[in-house]
């Protein structure tokens, strides 16, 4: 109840995420035995700006381009709610959720298989914007031109194919694809780890450069922390699905508070041989999301572990004015309610 | 040849001929590799690195590859002019190799037992039943837990991490001389290379052994390699020991490449501003550029280097560098 009538009180949001989860269900191993759940995405919870950047970072199998992918209902949630603009998302079906696709699109990780090999490339970025029916004809042609040049490739390749461009290019053609329809939020899934390191910066100051003159939105899922540092306004942690530190971008990586983000930060090889330094040793592989530890989710490899945390799960708070975690070691300042809330219900109580 | 020197290429040059072109893949290319040392070499798409690795142990296949010239010298002898049985000896027992993608580079029908203990059985002469001892042994020294069980299953059933452990077992079982990793951790988890990356040091120190590691990754470079050689367009176009390569880059694309990478804010050198980035691409090895290989993208190009491809020159002690703008 609280949540809804300050959350309407407050600055409006672009996306407001409820407790979202994600289960995959697996086929029987046995007759004898149910089958197993993959809790991929486990009650997210978080609220967006319009315009503001948020990384989300975790190692594989943390669940962060399945989260991606259901804020976007390319995924169907199994529970909990995408508001878009004050509206839920999760269940529109046709011709409304594909007007809310305008405004939500993304780029994916690999450029050499997220574009269509035979279609060419006015084609593969022009389609939507006839399918949306907000162009036709020759102006179609002139857009797609329009939003190449403003990604950097010349406007006379439009007959060409994926194959005749690098990696670097096509990666371009995919941002160009998701940008033609003038969309509020972009999620960027792994746009550089496929890239060489000299294509890696040309393609971030791009993403850097559209953001401002376009006044986008990003979810920018990465596993480099430093490029996600680049760019972000705010930075998620995920672990097992869960978020367990969500604080400024700057603020995270100077000083992390979750021990998860401690271990991650310090195993980033630092570009200078003169500070090499030993590394927090994390024991052991991250778990399987398939059945995931008692208490604590962390807890069997955590360095700082205490009892309690074997025990029972830690809530998901604001611990400091604008940095939430999920710890048994920092006391909330103010705790939110058992289920994950949206940060908008924070914005009136200042943490002392 | 120094007593602790374990390998020295000499002006090596392979070719492909294709159907664009010849590909000069490897254009000249000189090392020495010292015992217990880590070479590291900086290349992206297009730099010849793997190749000039894979030539090594005799992998490129030739036709349509060709070793127009250089020496490879591992103990005095020529890996290149090798024949079929003598590199076999020296294959996964004397210099051992690991790649990039574990899944694409460990056999998918076999077991990882298999796999291990192959060596053993090929290089020591093992029965099956000490390959398999020995095989356990040495998963449990990479940090794979159960090793017992996991010697039983196949690539698939492990994680991209545990691959690349297996992938090391596999490698260092007959104490190699020599170890060349290819991008042995851009596939991992920045934990998990971490994690491997501290193993290869392990066992560098134990048996002191000489590693060749290829990366873009400019992080593991400055973390592991005592010597660097940056690989652009099949040349070396600067050569120096680690600290100098980051805190006295000489080279245009070195010092370009260091300044587009992204750093934590940590490190305190910078705000959010805008990566210097190296504009352009890595040109085809068919079609180079005449003159210096980088002068279309390099910032401090002059007239002259569209006419002159420069060599490669000592310019302080150790420091080799092939630009004919630093004196």
């Amino acid at each position: 109840m609280e949540n809804n009538i300050t959350g309407m009180l407050s600055v409006p949001s672009l996306l407001d995420i409820r407790d979202l989860r994600k289960l995959f269900r697996l086929k029987r191993t046995s007759f004898f035995r149910a089958p197993e759940t993959v809790h991929a995405v486990d009650g997210v919870s978080f609220v967006m700006k319009p315009g503001e950047t948020i990384g989300l970072v975790g190692e594989s199998g943390c669940g962060k381009s399945t989260l991606g992918r259901a804020i976007l209902q390319l995924i169907r949630p199994s529970s909990g709610s995408v508001l878009y603009r004050g509206r839920n998302i999760v269940g529109l079906d046709g011709p409304e959720l594909k007007k809310i696709r305008a405004e939500i699109q993304i780029i994916f990780q690999d450029p050499y298989s997220s574009l269509n090999p035979r279609m060419t490339i006015e084609h593969i970025v022009g389609d939507a914007v006839k399918a949306h029916g907000i162009a036709k004809g020759s102006e179609v042609k002139d857009r797609v031109a329009d939003i190449l040049e403003k990604v950097g490739i010349r406007r006379d390749r439009m007959a060409a194919f994926p194959h005749e461009f690098s990696g670097g290019q096509r990666q371009r053609i995919g941002i160009a694809r998701a940008l033609i329809l003038q969309p509020q939020l972009i999620v960027c899934d792994e746009p550089v780890s496929a890239l060489d390191v000299s294509i890696q910066a040309q393609v971030i100051n791009l993403l850097a450069d559209i953001k401002e003159s376009f006044g986008l939105a990003y979810i920018l899922i990465a596993h480099d922390l430093s490029v996600v540092n680049h760019i972000s306004n705010r930075i998620a942690v995920m672990y097992l699905g869960k978020f367990i530190e969500l604080a400024p971008s700057d603020d995270l990586v100077s000083r992390p508070l979750h021990p998860y983000t401690k271990a991650l930060i310090s195993a980033i090889p630092v570009l200078d041989p003169r500070k090499r330094k030993a590394h927090t040793s994390l024991r052991g592989e991250p778990p399987s999301p398939i059945d995931p530890p008692e208490g604590c989710r962390f807890h069997p490899r955590c360095p700082e572990a205490m009892d309690i945390c074997s025990i029972k799960e830690p809530l998901w708070a604001e611990v400091e004015p604008d940095r939430f975690v999920m710890c048994h070691l920092y006391p909330p300042c103010r705790e939110s309610r058992a289920n994950q809330t949206s940060d908008s219900t924070l914005q009136g109580v200042r943490c002392k | 040849m120094r007593s602790d020197e374990l390998l020295k290429i000499d002006d090596l040059h392979i070719h492909f001929h294709t159907l664009l072109g010849t590909v000069k893949a490897v254009n000249g290319v000189r090392l020495k590799l010292r015992q217990g040392s880590t070479l590291g070499v900086v290349g992206e798409s297009g730099s010849g690195k793997s190749v000039m690795a894979m030539s090594l142990l005799q992998l490129i296949p030739m036709p349509p590859g060709k070793l127009v010239a250089g020496r490879a010298l591992f103990y005095g002898k020529d890996l290149l002019q090798m024949t079929v049985p003598e590199i076999r000896e020296v294959r996964g027992n004397r210099i051992s190799m690991i790649f990039q993608e574990p899944m694409t580079s460990l056999n998918p029908v076999f077991t990882i037992g298999d796999q291990i203990g192959e060596s053993f059985r090929f290089h020591r002469g093992f029965n099956k039943t000490d390959a398999v001892k020995k095989s356990v042994e040495m998963l449990e020294m990479v940090g794979i837990p159960a090793p017992q069980k996991r010697i039983k299953e196949y690539p698939h059933q492990l994680s991209g991490g545990m691959r690349q452990r297996a992938m090391i077992a596999m490698a260092l079982s007959c104490e190699p001389d020599i170890l060349i990793a290819d991008e042995p951790t851009t596939a991992l988890d920045v934990t998990v290379q971490a994690q491997i990356l501290d193993l290869m040091k392990i066992f560098q120190d134990r048996i002191h052994m000489g590693i060749i590691m290829i990366t873009h990754n400019l992080g593991v470079i400055a973390e592991t390699a005592d010597d660097v050689i940056v690989m652009y367009c099949g040349r070396i176009v600067e050569s120096a020991d680690v600290d100098q390569i980051f805190h006295n880059p000489l080279h245009p694309y070195t010092r370009m490449l260091l300044q587009s990478i992204p750093r934590l804010f940590i490190e305190g050198v910078r705000g959010h501003d805008r990566l210097k980035e190296i504009p352009g691409m890595v040109p085809g090895l068919h079609e180079l550029p005449r003159g210096c290989d980088f002068h279309p993208r390099c910032n401090q190009t002059e007239p002259a280097c569209r006419k002159h491809a420069p060599e490669l020159r000592e310019v302080e002690p150790g420091h080799f560098v092939a630009c004919d703008l630093v004196k």
